[in-house]
Order: C-alpha cells, then structure tokens, then sequence
C-alpha cells in the first residue's frame, strides 16, 4: 500500500502547535501523514532485548518507533487534556536491519471512526521495507483516564 | 534447512511475569500523562515469552526471529502492579512457530495477541546481515 496524502511536517511549519490545539481534533484529516527518520543504535538491538546473537533491530523497538509517528503526530491536533492510547498492533517485520542504517516510519491516518484512529504504518531502512503495521488508538480525556486508573490501582489517586 | 528440530510440540506453555515500572510506561517512552504500561513493552514481553519457549527446546545454533506480531491493548496497567505474560504454541508448520499470547494483570486480563517466529540459523542469519550491511 502507498502512502499518500498531504505531508504534516510541512502543515506544522505553517501552523503552531497552540492554534492546532484550538481548532481541537476538527483539524485532523483522515489522509494525513507522519513521518519519522532515525538511525538504529546498539540500543534498538535484539541481543539488548533478551535475543543473544541476533544483532538486529528489534521488533518490539520498531514497534515503539511506530507508534511514536502516530502519537506525536496526532498530539498537536487534541485539544489540551487530551491523548490518545494505544489499542490495536497488528505488525509484519519483514526484514532485518543492521545497526547503523537510518530507518523512516511513514504512518497514515487511514480513518477516523469518532474517537478511534486507524493507521497504516511502514517502516523502510536504506536497502528495502523492514515493516507494515495496522495500528489503532483511541482519543482519551486524561483526567478521566488518570481517573480510571487510580480507581484500578486501590484509590491512591492520579499520578 | 532441516524442519524446526526439537522437542517443541503444539500446546506447549511458558509464562513470564514482570512488575510495571517507571521505565515501561507509555509516558517514559513519550506519550506524555500516560503512566501505564505502553503497548510497544507488551509486544516485548509477548516476544520474550514466546521466544523464550521455543529458545530452550531448540540445539545449538539455532534461534527464532519474529516475522509477526498482534496485540490488541484491552486495558490499562497503573505502575507497581505485576503482568504475568503466557505463550502458547498453536501452531509448528516446517520451521514457522505461531503462539498464542495472553497478558495479565492482578486484576483483569490487558492483553491478547499472536506472534509468528522462524526459526533461523544463526550463523546463516548473521551471513545474511553482514551481506545487507556491506551492501
């Protein structure tokens, strides 16, 4: 699948975070997408997660850096209180990546469904594409979310 | 390669438990406020459980590596709490491993998901990537 649509790393250059937030979540776009370039280091390798000898990024990291594109892209776009949580991963690795090359996370906002965000995430190294990803997250209220969880934890109140 | 060699057989279970810190909290890895265990953690402790599995019924030689993961995240876990991770293996089809995932907290289940793994060679495998990197 391709991504496409407009570019927010370009949209953010014109527009500042606060008038993003004012707008609230009216200006997310079902199309937009997020980008993320960075260079696998010795700590995004298998042998530092528990896998000995296999000298590669690891899935779970590329897992991370995915859902870091969606976050933080999204982010700008909620009013203030608001984030979003992480629900669904359904991730291919498809290749191995050595430390040293520079990985870019593209992700898609492929739809919006009220609260709920649905993304189409790849990840591509120098060589090939490393990753797709389905991705969902859900728009919260913090304070109701902080709320949820003290109330989990036994009532020792919001951290 | 030969099949997957082993004393792995369908059904098989192993569990990992850890306690939810600072450290793994989707706030320490960005997602500012949200101080409970991130998603991308549970996809690491499912690969462990599940890798773990298959690392002590395999020779020498030979490692898994994962080709793919899904967690569906179905509730959140405050700090402190402990999460027991269970792997099942579904599923031995030539060298392709499937588990089945389940996580849970002290109060609820937060977690479910699979994950797909090869079994590699790891000499071949580290030929293979030395073979990318020079390329």
């Amino acid at each position: 699948m391709v991504v496409q649509g407009p570019k927010i790393t370009i949209t953010q250059k014109t527009r500042s975070v606060a008038s993003a937030r004012r707008e609230g979540y009216m200006s997310l776009r079902e199309g937009m997408t997020f980008e993320l370039e960075r260079k696998v280091t010795e700590a995004e390798l298998s042998d530092r997660h528990g896998n000995p000898w296999v000298h590669v990024f690891t899935t779970p990291k590329v897992v991370e850096w995915m859902e870091e594109v969606a976050t933080n892209g999204v982010q700008p776009h909620l009013p203030e209180g608001q984030g979003t949580a992480g629900t669904v991963v359904n991730m291919k690795h498809l290749a191995a990546t050595p430390v040293g090359l520079n990985v870019k996370v593209m992700a898609h906002l492929k739809q919006i469904d009220g609260r709920r965000l649905v993304f189409w995430i790849e990840a591509f190294d120098e060589v090939e594409k490393i990753a797709e990803c389905h991705h969902e997250r859900f728009i919260v209220d913090l304070a109701r979310f902080h709320e949820k969880v003290a109330k989990k934890r036994g009532g020792s109140g919001p951290r | 390669m030969a099949p997957a060699r082993m004393s792995l057989q369908q059904g098989m279970t192993f569990e990992v438990t850890h306690r939810v810190s600072d450290e793994v909290t989707a706030h320490h890895l960005g997602n500012e406020g949200f101080h409970v265990l991130a998603t991308p953690i549970i996809v690491a402790w499912f690969e462990e459980a599940a890798r773990t599995l298959a690392a002590l019924h395999l020779e020498p030689g030979l490692g898994t590596v994962g080709a793919l993961v899904t967690a569906k995240h179905l509730a959140p876990t405050p700090v402190g709490m402990t999460v027991r991770v269970r792997a099942t293996l579904r599923e031995i089809d030539g060298r392709r491993l499937l588990f089945d995932l389940e996580a849970r907290d002290d109060k609820e289940k937060i977690a479910e998901g699979q994950n797909e793994r090869i079994v590699v060679s790891l000499a071949k495998f580290r030929e293979r990537l030395a073979q990318k990197q020079a390329s």
